[in-house]
């Protein structure tokens, strides 16, 4: 143990005391929208589900996006005055009017609500719904409704309501809280038991009219009453007691509305904002900007402020300048710190300042260090003892009582009375000293009042590796870290070091900053090249891509709840460990310049603190923040421009292809930094970038889409949440499987027909040339019949002698009988008259045999005769079977008939069968009938009667 | 505007002394100012009429506009009659409701009362609660109040070329002494 020289300086502390107002906040709200832009005027806001805000206006519905007032999907002339609106669990919205009409609406229209028991007529002032589901309307003028199954009640003050004109309505546990004319009255059910209690002025509240009630987000059995007289009371529901927590006695002061945060009361009076501090009540700030109705606070910790003409956009209770100084007081500001006991110290030149809050004026006290020379203050450090470790620029370490006011100059370092300190840095009884000179490591030892303090100095330069240590910390598992400008990071654990370089993943040398996040990680900040992130086994960066849209970080920190910030001279950022992503809270533009010192801030507050050209600003990240990125909605789908509803029409024609959607990412925050990513699977599966806010599709071909769309603030969309809209767009009906199948059917039956119709012609054609065959053949058989030519040569041998010129006439005719049959054998066709010539022509040769034996009685007439054709050598076969089959002699003459009945050519003859049938295998019979069946599809008739036989042949038209 | 002509119709006493005690008067004052950079008016009437049922707590006053007098200049009262409050088509202002306050009006005293009614000038209606100082004798009610109307509240149009003289926040200052009827 070395001992170490102690000297106790004591200064004539030099204290300007000194009272300043605080001066006003120019920057701390602005409008978001303001007159021009508003229909009418506003009556109330809601925060959506998703993110965005249902404005009611004088002249209907508006989405307000946090840039300007659209339209509402549900937008309708008869949506008028628009007074209350709630937003059901089912996302219908409801929406009250100042005519007592209330109306449902959805995505595409607003519907009248009517139950049968009719609606007042007076202001509906406010809508909820209980755990049960019973809607309750809350009206100015004619007490409260409930709406349950089915059925519209109304509780008044018969009933025991204190007031039927409702301003405010909240429901709590099952009770339903009205805020009414005359106090307040908490309406409850037991069983079907309706109870109602009310609070008034005799109760202990401050005011009969209490204009608003607000419920408090951390403890449910908290209301905050706002009254006409301007008072703000808590009133607890567990006792019913009521405390006055701030009153207002300037005209005018009605409280229209309570906003309880985390940290601040906002309440919007008729003169305007107040904030009062949640602890002590006391009022922290005030803006006399004309009345103001209401105060609104979103998902995003943004609060917004409702006039009648203007909403005003606040950062809300996360930034707020809590210590405003002037260019000169700011001159010499490179630390920034908050003790114990609530004050603030900067430092200044030649000293430090301490800030002291006495209601709205600041006490200044100066505390001038013993310096050899003017220098600059570089850093300042509360340890567990309450003194304030103050560093300077070549001139040592002072320490200073806060109390007591006295400091001393610390000379029991060795080499460190004249050092210059970079950075004082602890945790626990440890303190962290690091200088040009190398560093030190306090012990802080109760027992030893004199010198609670043991010094050692805990390396040489040589194993640091680097003179310049800009941060030191010690984490929760013991370990040191040390950011030096050369070596990287430099990790001190089991009394050796380790320098963390390349080999880690840490590609850069000159690191400012270190800190350790919840889960454990070492989060560092590099010059110019962002953060690292050190997870155990290696280092990994964030840049650019991860949203760090600027490189040159001044200062990490860090509040307790655990939240990590970095801040450049332009923005401060939002580091979330668990998702890695970077969010930028605020910026230049409401803070003014930040002050580039490096580890200029201060950490381990409910809130970080750090330094800008205005002074000294606090941040403080809402427990009730919950968005880190924008909310995507698919706003509308239109086909061909007109707008469709995307909840019932997922599936559309061939034809309906030309498809836009517009979508919208709400960060009311920034929406102008909003930027999209969207792709339509089965179409495109990448990502597209984009800023617009629609995307249109012209030509879409038939198949299955999956629209997504997601959206980002910072570019990076790891984390972004998602819209989808499923589609299908059909194939035209020729594409479909069902048509393309009954088409080849149909034309394959048709093809078959065809063939089949084809083989079937083909096939009688064939037939009918066998048959024509056969009959040539049957003919010639019977014409060379030897028996017919015998009978032929004997005929004209019996007459060759006795008449030469018969015989040579006779010879014509069997010669013009063969030619015909020669040359009409092929023929399909013949005419009645050619056909009837060969008849002639045989029967003049039969007729010289058989003389009148043989008679053939021809009555077909002329015109017949050419009108008619027949298949060729037809009636000759039935002739010559006429003849074959019946005995022809004198005494029974064979009488041949031809004529034409109807549609037919009837060949008669009598019959006189012979005795010894002639052998007849029946082929020419058949014969004809084939062809005639193959020519005209109809059938020869044969009759045969006891004294004749008939053929009837089909008349065919002679083409 | 219902309830303010059945009062009305109570007040002008009609109904004799009946059960219910009405006060009410005929001539009671009334002033405005506005207090513009470049041109203050201040004007007045004698002729508030207005009737209070203390049993009730309701109240109903009315002014005709035409009975303002004491401006600066005819041109002045011609302006404010014809373009401003269009008095020919709207000859009246008119303020009913009832009283916040549950005061004892048989007990002599001093009181602070709010008035909760619609306030209608120029045709718009807005509803007010209206800080009143009350006080009571034998038979009468003496009320004293100030409050200010916003003139874009009632769609008082302000020509751009009188922005200076004429300010949009009017003060109105009403005092009457009420009898019993």
């Amino acid at each position: 143990m070395q001992i170490l020289r102690l000297h106790i300086i004591l200064i004539i502390l030099l204290q300007v005391l000194c009272f300043s107002s605080r001066a006003q906040n120019s920057a701390f709200y602005h409008a978001a929208i303001d007159e021009e832009f508003i229909p009418g005027k506003l009556n109330t806001l809601l925060l959506s589900r998703e993110g965005f805000f249902y404005t009611g206006t004088q002249k209907g519905l508006y989405l307000f996006d946090g840039n300007s007032l659209q339209p509402c999907a549900t937008q309708d002339s008869s949506l008028r005055s628009i007074t209350a609106l709630y937003e059901a669990k089912n996302g219908e919205l409801w929406v009250g009017c100042s005519d007592g009409t209330v109306f449902r609406c959805s995505r595409q229209k607003a519907i009248p609500w009517q139950p049968n028991e009719g609606l007042a007529k007076v202001p509906v002032s406010k809508m909820l719904q209980d755990k049960l589901g019973r809607l309750w309307i809350a009206t100015r003028g004619e007490g409260l409704y409930v709406y349950h199954q089915n059925k519209l009640y109304n509780i008044n003050t018969d009933d025991g309501l204190s007031d039927n004109y409702i301003y405010d309505l909240v429901i709590v546990d099952g009770k339903i809280i009205a805020a009414t004319d005359n106090g307040i009255s908490i309406c409850w059910f037991d069983g079907t038991r309706k109870f109602i209690h009310n609070f008034n002025k005799n109760a202990g509240l401050a005011d009969n009219i209490v204009q608003t009630i607000s419920p408090d987000p951390g403890n449910k059995n908290i209301l905050w009453l706002g009254f006409q007289n301007g008072a703000v009371a808590r009133f607890s529901l567990t006792n019913t007691h009521a405390e006055t927590v701030y009153t207002n006695t300037a005209q005018e002061g009605q409280v229209n509305m309570i906003l309880p945060l985390d940290q601040e009361i906002w309440l919007a009076t008729n003169r305007g904002l107040t904030i009062l501090s949640r602890n002590t009540y006391e009022v922290l700030q005030e803006e006399a900007i004309g009345k103001m109705q209401g105060v609104y606070a979103d998902q995003e910790a943004n609060v917004w402020l409702m006039q009648s003409n203007q909403l005003l956009k606040t950062k809300g209770e996360q930034v707020r300048l809590v210590l405003p100084l002037t260019p000169e007081e700011n001159k010499d500001v490179h630390d920034v710190l908050i003790d114990k006991s609530g004050d603030y110290w900067i430092t200044a030149k030649n000293g430090v300042v301490r800030y002291t809050r006495t209601g709205n004026n600041w006490k200044k006290t100066f505390y001038k260090l013993s310096l050899q020379q003017n220098t600059d203050i570089t850093c300042m450090y509360e340890d567990a003892s309450d003194h304030i470790w103050i560093g300077t620029m070549g001139d040592g370490l002072f320490l200073l009582d806060a109390i007591t006011g006295s400091q001393r100059h610390i000379t029991e370092v060795p080499g460190f009375e004249k050092a210059s300190v970079l950075s004082v840095s602890g945790s626990g009884m440890h303190i962290w000293i690091s200088g040009l000179e190398g560093v030190v490591k306090g012990t802080y030892n109760v027992q030893n009042t004199a010198s609670p303090y043991s010094f050692e100095t805990v390396t040489a330069n040589s194993l640091i590796g680097s003179a310049y240590i800009y941060h030191i910390l010690e984490d929760t598992k013991g370990r040191t870290w040390f950011a030096t400008d050369g070596k990287g990071v430099v990790l001190y654990e089991n009394n050796s070091f380790r320098i963390m370089g390349e080999k880690e993943g840490l590609d850069a040398k000159v690191i400012y900053s270190v800190i350790e996040d919840r889960k454990g990680n070492i989060w560092c900040s590099a010059l110019n090249k962002g953060l690292y992130k050190w997870d155990g086994t290696k280092f990994l960066n964030f840049g650019i891509n991860a949203g760090l849209t600027e490189q040159n970080i001044s200062s990490l920190s860090k509040d307790n709840a655990g939240n990590l910030f970095c801040i450049t001279p332009k923005t401060i950022f939002l580091i979330n460990p668990v998702k890695q992503t970077i969010l930028p809270v605020s910026d230049s533009r409401e803070l003014g310049e930040l002050n580039s010192d490096i580890n200029s801030t201060y950490s381990n507050a409910s809130f970080i603190l750090f330094h800008t050209v205005k002074g000294v600003y606090s941040f403080h990240y809402p427990s009730y923040r919950k968005v880190l990125q924008p909310q995507t909605k698919i706003t509308g789908v239109s086909l061909f421009l007109d707008k469709i509803n995307p909840d019932s029409l997922q599936a559309f024609g061939y034809n309906e292809n030309n498809l836009t959607f517009s979508f919208a990412g709400f960060y009311l925050t920034d929406p102008e930094r909003v930027s999209y990513q969207y792709k339509l699977e089965g179409y495109n599966n990448n990502w597209q970038t984009t800023k617009d806010k629609f995307v249109n599709f012209p030509k879409l071909p038939p198949g299955n889409y999956t629209f997504r769309v997601r959206s980002s603030v910072t570019g990076n969309f790891e984390n972004a949440t998602e819209a989808v809209y499923k589609f299908t767009i059909y194939k035209p009906f020729w594409k479909k499987v069902w048509f393309i199948v009954l088409t080849i059917t149909i034309i394959t039956m048709i093809l078959l027909y065809i063939i089949r119709e084809r083989e079937k012609a083909a096939s009688r054609w064939q037939q009918l040339q066998t048959e024509k065959l056969q009959s040539q053949y049957e003919t010639l058989k019977t014409q060379v019949n030897p028996h017919f030519l015998f009978n032929s040569f004997n005929t004209l041998l019996s007459i060759i002698d006795d008449d030469p010129a018969k015989a040579s006439t006779y010879v014509e005719h069997l010669s013009d009988f063969y030619r015909s049959i020669v040359h009409m054998r092929d023929k399909d066709l013949i005419s009645l008259r050619e056909e009837l010539r060969i008849i002639q022509d045989y029967f003049f040769i039969q007729k010289t045999r058989f003389s009148e034996a043989l008679q053939f009685d021809n009555r077909v007439t002329e015109a017949d005769k050419d009108m008619y054709a027949m298949p060729p050598l037809a009636l000759q076969l039935l002739a010559e079977n006429a003849i074959k089959h019946n005995t022809v002699s004198k005494d029974t003459p064979l009488i041949i008939e031809l004529f034409t009945e109807e549609y037919y050519l009837v060949v008669k003859n009598n019959l006189n069968p012979k005795i010894t049938p002639e052998k007849s295998e029946g082929l020419g019979l058949q014969n004809i009938k084939n062809r005639y069946q193959l020519l005209t599809g109809k059938d020869i008739e044969i009759e045969k009667t006891t004294d004749s036989f008939i053929v009837k042949l089909p008349l065919i038209l002679a083409s | 505007m219902r309830l303010f002509f059945f009062i009305l119709l109570l007040a002008t006493g009609s109904f004799s002394k009946a059960q219910t005690r009405i006060y009410a008067t005929n001539t009671g004052q009334i002033r405005f100012r506005s207090d513009a950079p470049m041109e203050l008016i201040d004007v007045n009437s004698k002729e508030l009429k207005g009737a209070i049922d203390p049993a009730k707590r309701t109240f109903a006053f009315r002014i005709r506009i035409k009975s303002f007098d004491g401006f600066n200049s005819r041109l002045q009262k011609e302006h404010f009659n014809e373009n401003y409050m269009e008095s020919e088509k709207i000859p009246e202002a008119t303020f009913s409701g009832k009283i916040i306050e549950e005061i004892d009006f048989t007990q002599p005293g001093s009181y602070t009362i709010r008035a909760k009614g619609i306030l209608n000038i120029h045709g718009v209606e807005q509803e007010r609660i209206i800080k009143c100082d009350v006080e009571v004798s034998e038979n009468k009610i003496r009320i004293k109040s100030i409050f200010p109307v916003l003139l874009s509240d009632h769609n008082i149009p302000i020509p751009r070329v009188v922005k200076e003289k004429l300010a949009n926040e009017v003060k109105v200052e009403v005092s009457a002494e009420l009898l019993i009827k």
